[in-house]
């Protein structure tokens, strides 16, 4: 009697457990940073900031529509490079948007505001869903004088293979309103303990310019005199600009050892000149033999 | 910034510094109530004093306050109740008694700020809704969407 009750009983729980619905859960949603200020734009400048869109339970694809709220003629300047309508993908936690500012040659001096919402577009649940939104505050402020102001935020020392030359990775931050760009650098190499220096290499060219209001990422190469080879070294750098130390680190990073191909290509592009030279004469050597067997 | 200092056996030392790690501002809020659901309400009547809570926390390292808009009014078919019936506050009401009515215009809520917070301990909030529906309104299962949004608040 217990055994058929528990028999019938069984399957009945079973169908309750897969028909009631789950509750949906809500994730988090919100914005980094929730504010755009550029009050130093000049006519005709173009200005652009990320912001990331930032959801803890990326579990589905997630609708986004970006609403602007701003007066004329400053909406017009405003692009987003997603456009006003996307879809964060699945398992996505930190979703970039690049907020684009292009600001005419003939506008009005003077401050523009407004703000740009960002809406989670979910699924139906419930009588009234509740969808998410977050809202970055735009400020802009269009003058003409010149604004210079940038950072350094990030050098680092990337291994190398041995028979190359040091590198240095930079991230330059241009938040001025001019193009920047660094017009000196120094590079010491220490020998693993710090305690020798090996060389001492200046560079006074060959510093790539970033734009106003732009972040560039870049690797700078100081050409040694001798072969470098596998180990631990120490790098010191320094980086001016009108004569001042405006940047520097000091780090350790490490000489990898080459492939036979890797040191075919570093040859190559260390002698390349006479590489070129080599192969343009081993062409004609084979044009002209094949030219004196035609004629054979 | 973090400074490591190195030591080898024959006691020769030296220190490194790591790269400074910036923290940016995050402005998030969690709803932890995914719908608001009003029950069976009868024409020409309203939620008097039954509140339905949504309790809202902040997810980001920031101050934040919060805007209310309808994102898609209460629609039933071609049937709908106007964005006006809902009503929310900050505490408890009979309807519509002290709430602000609903729009589609994003608004911000008079004096709730979800401050930054300082622990693993949530800062939340709650907000009351309630609802009322018109006159005449045909009867039917309405549904819409609300937005929370969060709002950078320093």
């Amino acid at each position: 009697m217990r055994v058929k009750y528990l028999i019938f009983i069984f399957p009945l729980f079973l169908a309750l457990f897969f028909l009631i619905p789950a509750s949906p859960t809500h994730a988090a949603f919100g914005i980094s940073p929730p504010f755009l200020n550029a009050d130093h734009l000049v006519p005709g400048a173009k200005y652009q900031q990320t912001v990331y869109l930032v959801q803890d339970q990326p579990n589905q694809d997630l609708n986004i529509q970006a609403n602007l709220t701003m007066p004329q003629p400053g909406a017009s300047w405003i692009s987003l490079d997603k456009g006003f309508n996307f879809v964060i993908p699945q398992g996505v936690r930190q979703f970039p948007v690049t907020i684009t500012v292009s600001v005419p040659s003939n506008v009005t001096l003077g401050a523009y505001s407004g703000n740009l919402t960002f809406t989670t577009q979910p699924s139906s649940a419930g009588q009234v869903t509740i969808a998410l939104g977050a809202q970055v505050a735009i400020n802009l402020t269009i003058g003409t004088g010149t604004f210079e102001k940038y950072s350094v935020p990030l050098i680092q020392f990337p291994d190398i293979l041995e028979g190359q030359s040091p590198t240095v990775h930079v991230k330059f931050q241009n938040d001025g309103n001019v193009p920047e760009s660094f017009d000196g650098a120094t590079y010491q190499l220490y020998d693993q303990y710090d305690s020798v220096q090996l060389a001492y290499i200046q560079k006074s060219s060959g510093f790539p310019t970033t734009a106003p209001f732009t972040i560039a990422d870049y690797n700078l190469t100081f050409p040694l005199d001798f072969y470098l080879g596998v180990g631990e070294y120490w790098g010191v750098v320094n980086f001016y600009k009108n004569g001042q130390v405006v940047a520097s680190q000091k780090a350790i990073f490490n000489v990898l050892k080459a492939t036979w191909y890797q040191e075919a290509w570093n040859y190559i592009m260390d002698e390349w000149v006479y590489f070129l030279i080599g192969l343009v004469l081993v062409l004609i050597v084979i044009a002209l033999a094949i030219w004196r067997s035609k004629r054979k | 910034m973090a400074t490591v200092l190195f030591r080898t056996p024959d006691n020769t030392t030296n220190t490194a510094d790591s790269a400074g790690v910036t923290l940016s501002t995050l402005t998030a809020i969690n709803v932890t109530t995914s719908s608001i659901n009003y029950g069976t309400i009868t024409a020409n009547t309203n939620t008097g004093a039954t509140n339905q809570l949504t309790a809202v926390a902040n997810a980001g390292n920031s101050s934040s306050s919060l805007q209310l808009s309808a994102q898609a009014t209460l629609t039933s078919g071609s049937n709908s109740i106007a964005t006006s019936s809902q009503g929310y506050s900050t505490s408890t009401f009979s309807y519509p008694g002290t709430s602000t009515a609903l729009s589609a215009t994003p608004a911000t809520v008079a004096g709730y700020i979800l401050t930054a917070p300082t622990s693993t301990t949530n800062v939340s909030g709650t907000i009351y809704w309630g609802l009322g529906v018109p006159n005449a309104t045909p009867t039917g299962t309405y549904s819409g969407t609300n937005v929370f949004s969060a709002l950078f608040h320093g």
